[in-house]
């Protein structure tokens, strides 16, 4: 195995899986495959139920859906619970909000779903009632909750206080009773004994599962809690343009290699995107300082970082340290971008930016990237 | 209207700059004392620990004084810090340490100790007679405005937009107050084994099942990743390549 | 004797009183400042600095100099004579004829200075300014009328006439130390020379900050009257040739900053005012007439805007051109720390920065551990706490750029090559400072410098070799007066040292495109080294196009001062300006000496000549390949 990976010349022809990435096929003769990219998706086969017979004992998962959905981080508290529940217990999931998703992929045994919740705004005594009567019910061994800034990472906290209940939060690492967590701001990492509420870090499980969770309907907690402190006043929304960079989760950003503003200003806005920009393009007028991102502008954390036209010089790739996804566009395929990004795109800005509002627009091709390998 | 005196405190701690390891006022904190100072002239700030000289910079940001509560070793910060702010009308602190465990816990510990209200993600506050107005931090430009009744406990968020400053004056000005020692409970022997940071946390996973081959293209793939260069194509297969990294990833809903 | 002999007499008596009067006046503006040292024996060093120093500087424009000779020159000699017969009442014969020569003389200077005003360089200031070559030779004519014609034989109407045209030139002359008037220069400016802020400078380059005492009362200086008196005498002897304006890589840039304006508004929070009146090139961007000082106000904002204090890169190129000797720098400088250190008022990255180095001892806030990984393959001896080396060599935070690791590496190649004995701190280097410093943070500065200090005097080296220009000019020259006394050397000059000894074989270069060799401001002018990286490069075979704007008034690539940091925007970049110097003399490689210049000349876009530190340009032309 050692022989043939020396052998491995990474300038090969490779394939380009969906996910983006380079995948060199021992004898295969490569190339950008597109048709590989537009491989229709296969539905997989049904998968086996993962709990056998009654349940003895309980793992539960709690969440915030929105508009119907549960996102990925919460997927993963459900699929953490499941794949840490011994094939005796059953994987209880309380969702706050309403559901219109089958959770059974994730492993869910028992669903609880408190469509009211949706209509609740910021109402954590309420919330905190519901999910306390859930934890009464089941007695769990453990709570999982995705540790994020949509309510779950607060009404964890607050269930541990009230349980008065070991609690373990950002946990970057699960195994069978056991957990991880940073310490020192990210310097240390600390193992401990799993406690009873787990508030786990995005991506740190895996949700494709080789299994299935039963996936019944079970009657949502019914407490009331008396009117407490807390008054709703409304959601505010800042449109995705307007949003400071720093705060942004998708970038999309201009260099000079881009002429047409009002066409990147629409891919920014078919993604949802923050716009950026290079220095170049803030000098040039195209925008505001406020949106220069490098090491005299803004840094930035974005998840998603679509430079287009961008050489990527050092001053500037120094504001997207921290961003996961790079994603370049640039006509020059040796500018100092290609080595950053973990995707990048030879070609004229101008022609894969109208493009992608093209892609954008159809929005229904075959859903491939779903099949993780 | 604003009631007279109201009694405001910080909580601060001891920070750590990431590259460095160097103890620092805690970025965090700072943003609360600075919403703080933005709310009264006058403004309890409290440290329980030692008297570290990273202290000092809270003075730098505007802390007339920082008074410390001393803790023998290993003792829970909880008990002197309630007892200390017991009868405050609003107590502010960072929504999570930088040195430490950094579990945020410490704002709903207080709070429940105290029984008061507790709000995190806190991007801006103001007073409004015997309430305070709270804009909550959402993700994706979302804000949340939340009215509590005082007394409360916030949790600053990271993003609260303020702009300290770091002012030597005001840092020789100031000074750090010990306060008489305190007898915080001991905290329970902990469970937990802190290591350097080397190795990546490993990610919860159903066990393998694919056979030989799969599993050594699978690694093959994850040790080339990143760096993709597509060339070839044309422009729509190029935006197709990138929706679908997009989509492979999860950074796009749809 | 006749009654306009005597008239003279009582105008010229008047006119002492008037100037007695007017310099106590001012004077008392003057003292307000804080203390300074004061001696009178201070005035005898006057001749020497105004006939060397000075007029090193003017003799750059030749026909200023001579204009500023014969009007000064004649002036002054006829003021003495007049005093003389005049004054003493002798009214001989013999002394008119010699006052009708000198008058002569300053009429010639008077037609000279009227020439350059009828079509004046943006540069000068207009206004009362204007008038000087009138009233100058009303002086010159009256004074030549007096001499020529006997008083016996003139008219009522005549000798009211001369009488007239000696009240305006002397009114010129002597009211203007009291008014503020253009003449207040002569007067100020003999005293400036005198009790001149940074006496050092007359003895040698002297570019040094002073210390900030971080006990004292008030952190630099928040209104006028915070300045010592001598800094503020400097800016009353300003003449407004705005040749520091015409310097100024900032002004050019189209930020808002302009020397000239900021001497002048100086003198407005000085003496009180609004700058309505300033009759020069305002402050790019910033129109005349909303600023107004006085001087127990503070200067921020009311008098000065932040962004004009922020612009400034502190390369000197102003200071370097003043024939007044002012010291802006160091006036601007004391405007920030009262700023950063009082205010915590920075603007841009500059705040960031500062917790990176209280922080991380780096600039970047990186891990210091990191400072010499581009090195790991070198086999450099780290030299621990006790152990002794010839030469220590202190990368800066360069050591950080990617792209400067190229030219530290070729340093490496260089020395290795001519088996040079040196070490590295590794971790254990620590950044001078220095930035902090121009920032106006000397707290930060003065802990960087205390943490280094430290290190340094736990290893035994005896020089200190750097490739970085602010390093080195910190180490030499800053250092010391906090107790860091070492033997700093620039890479260039070590080099060229090397070169010369022959220990450093060198080849011809195999470079055959034009090169022209940009200055770094903190080698060039803070340091007086220009020469050792020309001789470097014509050893190697290169023969340099210069830049017009080169050696000790080369100009800033943009990069001192913090500048990069605080990042005032202006209608170009400086870094841009540079690049066309550059390409002006045709060359498609500019050779540099500092990672600063490297980064700020390598960030222009589009095509522009390749930056080459002058390090790589000589590894490649080592003879013997280690
Ligand atoms: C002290 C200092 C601080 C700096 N701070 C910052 C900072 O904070 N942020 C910052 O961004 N920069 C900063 N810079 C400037 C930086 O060095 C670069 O100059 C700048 O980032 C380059 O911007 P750019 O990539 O847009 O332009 P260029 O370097 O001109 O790159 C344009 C790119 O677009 C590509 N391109 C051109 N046409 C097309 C097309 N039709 N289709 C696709 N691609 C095309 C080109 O191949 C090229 O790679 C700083 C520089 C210095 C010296
Ligand atoms: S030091 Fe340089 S940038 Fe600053 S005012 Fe003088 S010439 Fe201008
Ligand atoms: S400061 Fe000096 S160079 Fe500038 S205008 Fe005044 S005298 Fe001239």
């Amino acid at each position: 195995m050692n022989q043939e990976r020396k052998r491995l010349d990474p300038r090969r022809p490779f394939l380009l899986n969906p996910a983006g990435l380079r995948r060199i096929i021992l004898g295969a003769t490569g190339g950008f495959d597109a048709s590989l990219l537009a491989a229709p998706a296969h539905k997989p086969a049904a998968k086996p139920l993962r709990l056998h017979g009654d349940p003895a004992g309980y793992l539960l998962a709690a969440a915030h859906s929105q508009r119907g959905m549960l996102d990925a981080h919460a997927h993963q508290a459900i699929a953490a619970a499941a794949l840490l529940a011994t094939p005796q217990q059953a994987v209880a999931v309380l969702v706050f909000g309403s559901l219109n998703e089958d959770l059974r992929a994730y492993g869910a045994d028992l669903v609880a779903v408190l469509p009211g919740a949706d209509e609740l705004g910021f109402a954590p005594e309420q919330e905190l009632a519901w999910l306390d009567e859930f934890v009464t019910r089941y007695a769990p061994a453990h709570v999982f909750m995705p540790d994020n800034e949509t309510g779950d990472g607060d009404l964890g906290r607050r269930l541990a206080v009230q349980l008065e209940a070991e609690v373990a939060t950002h946990v970057v690492e699960l195994k069978p009773g056991a957990v991880a967590m940073y310490w020192q701001g990210g310097a240390a990492l600390a193992r401990g004994p799993m406690p009873l509420v787990v508030l786990i870090a995005p991506d740190v499980v895996e949700t494709s599962l080789p299994f299935s969770g039963a996936g019944e309907t079970v009657a949502p907690p019914a407490a009331q809690a008396p009117p407490g402190p807390y008054q709703n006043r409304g959601l505010r929304e800042i449109a995705a343009s307007a949003l400071a960079l720093e705060e942004a989760d998708f970038i999309v950003a201009a260099g000079n290699g881009v002429a047409d503003i009002p066409t990147l200003e629409a891919v920014a806005a078919a993604f949802g995107a923050a716009v950026g920009a290079s220095r170049v393009a803030v000098d040039e007028g195209k925008f505001t300082r406020d949106k220069q991102i490098g090491a005299t502008g803004k840094t930035v954390s974005a998840s998603t970082y679509l430079a287009v036209g961008i050489s990527g010089a050092v001053q500037h790739l120094q504001g997207i340290k921290a961003c996961r996804h790079v994603i370049a566009i640039n006509c020059d395929a040796s500018a100092p971008i290609t080595k950053r990004a973990d995707l990048s795109i030879v070609g004229d800005a101008q022609e894969v930016m109208t493009a992608l509002l093209a892609g954008l627009a159809q929005r229904n091709w075959p859903d491939t990237a779903r099949e993780s390998v | 209207m604003m009631p007279p005196q109201l009694k405001i405190a910080a909580l601060v701690s001891v920070g750590r700059n990431p590259a460095s390891g160097a103890p620092r006022a805690a970025r965090n904190d700072v943003l609360a004392l600075d919403a703080a100072l933005g709310l009264a002239r006058e403004v309890s700030v409290l440290h329980a620990g030692d008297a570290a000289p990273a202290l000092h910079d809270y003075l730098a940001y505007g802390a007339a004084s920082v008074e410390v509560l001393p803790l023998p070793p290993g003792a829970d910060a909880l008990a002197p810090l309630a007892g200390r702010v017991a009868g405050y009308d609003l107590i502010l602190c960072g929504q999570r340490a930088e040195a430490g465990q950094g579990s945020g816990m410490l704002a709903y510990r207080l709070a429940k100790a105290l029984n008061m209200p507790v709000v995190s993600a806190a991007l801006e506050i103001s007073l409004l007679g015997d309430e305070v107005e709270i804009v909550q931090f959402l993700p994706k430009g979302q804000r949340r405005v939340v009215r509590v009744s005082l007394p409360a406990v916030i949790a600053l968020h990271p993003l609260a937009p303020r702009n300290p400053r770091y002012v030597y004056a005001s840092r020789r000005a100031g000074r750090l107050l010990s306060a008489p020692a305190q007898v915080g409970a001991p905290l329970p022997a902990s469970p937990w084994q802190s290591e350097p940071a080397v190795k990546k946390p490993q990610k919860l996973k159903p066990p393998e099942t694919r056979q030989g081959h799969a599993r050594l293209l699978g690694a093959i793939a994850t040790e080339s990743k990143g760096g993709a260069l597509v060339r070839e194509g044309s422009a729509a297969e190029k935006a197709r390549a990138i929706l679908d990294y997009l989509r492979a990833n999860r950074l796009i809903g749809f | 004797m006749h009654s306009l002999d005597h008239l003279v007499t009582l105008l010229f008596w008047l006119a002492v009183a008037a100037l007695a009067f007017g310099t106590m006046r001012r004077a008392r503006l003057w003292r307000a400042g804080a203390a300074a040292p004061f001696n009178w024996a201070q005035l005898l060093t006057v001749p020497r600095r105004y006939l060397v120093d000075v007029h090193h500087v003017v003799a750059r424009d030749p026909y200023i100099a001579r204009t500023h000779m014969l009007v000064a020159g004649g002036a002054v000699a006829a003021v003495a004579l007049v005093a003389l017969n005049y004054g003493l009442a002798l009214y001989w014969a013999l002394l008119n004829g010699a006052i009708v020569l000198a008058a002569v003389v300053m009429l010639g200077g008077s037609y000279l200075v009227w020439q350059r005003r009828r079509a004046p360089m943006p540069r000068l200031s207009a206004g009362p300014w204007n008038r000087l070559p009138y009233t100058l030779a009303a002086f010159a004519l009256g004074l030549l009328a007096l001499g020529l014609l006997p008083s016996a034989l003139l008219s009522g109407f005549f000798a009211a006439l001369i009488m007239l045209a000696l009240l305006a030139g002397t009114a010129e002359l002597v009211l203007g130390i009291g008014t503020g008037g253009p003449m207040k220069h002569a007067v100020a400016g003999v005293l400036h020379l005198a009790f001149h802020p940074r006496a050092e400078r007359f003895a040698m380059r002297s570019t040094a900050l002073r210390p900030l005492d971080l006990a004292a009362p008030v952190l630099g200086v928040e209104k006028p009257t915070d300045f010592r008196w001598n800094q503020l005498l400097g800016f009353d002897a300003c003449v407004q040739c705005g040749k520091c304006e015409a310097a100024c890589p900032a002004f050019a840039a189209g930020q808002p900053l302009n020397p000239k304006k900021f001497i002048q508004d100086m003198v407005l929070g000085l003496s009180g005012g609004s700058d309505a009146q300033f009759a020069g090139s305002p402050y790019p961007g910033i129109a005349l007439g909303g600023h107004s000082g006085a001087p127990e106000e503070p200067i921020l904002s009311a008098l000065l805007a932040p962004e004009t204090l922020w612009s400034c890169t502190t390369c000197r190129a102003c200071v370097e051109e003043c024939p007044m000797q002012i010291e802006h720098v160091d006036a601007i400088i004391d405007l920030r720390r009262f700023q950063t250190l009082a205010r915590g008022a920075l603007p841009g990255k500059a705040p960031e920065m500062l917790g990176n180095l209280r922080e991380t001892a780096t600039q970047g806030g990186y891990d210091n551990a990191a400072r010499y990984h581009w090195a790991v393959d070198l086999n450099l001896r780290q030299i621990r706490p006790g152990e002794s080396v010839d030469v220590l060599l202190l990368a800066g935070e360069g050591a950080f750029d990617m792209r400067y690791q190229r030219s530290l590496r070729a340093l490496v190649k260089l020395l290795q090559a001519a088996s040079v004995d040196f070490a590295i701190l590794g971790a254990l280097e620590t950044d001078t400072g220095d930035t902090a410093r121009r920032l106006g943070d000397e707290a930060t500065f003065q802990a960087q410098a205390a943490q280094l200090i430290a290190t340094l005097s736990a290893v035994t080296f005896g020089r200190i070799l750097t490739a970085d220009p602010h390093v080195f000019h910190s180490l030499k020259n800053e250092y010391p007066a906090l107790g860091g006394h070492y033997t700093v050397l620039h890479h260039t000059v070590f080099l060229a040292g090397l070169a010369r000894s022959g220990q450093l074989k060198l080849g011809a270069t195999s470079e055959t495109r034009a090169i022209t060799y940009h200055d770094p401001c903190y080698l060039g002018r803070y340091n007086g080294e220009t020469e050792a990286p020309r001789a470097l490069l014509r050893q190697i075979g290169v023969r340099l196009s210069e830049m017009e704007r080169s050696g000790l008034r080369g100009r800033c690539c943009g990069g001192g001062g913090g500048a990069p940091l605080t990042d005032i925007p202006g209608t170009q970049r400086i870094p841009d300006i540079r690049i066309a110097d550059a390409r002006a003399t045709g060359a498609a490689l500019v050779a540099v000496a500092c990672p600063g210049c490297t980064a700020m000349l390598e960030g222009v876009v589009g095509p522009r000549p390749e930056v080459i530190d002058v390090a790589e340009l000589l590894a490649a032309a080592l003879e013997v390949q280690p």
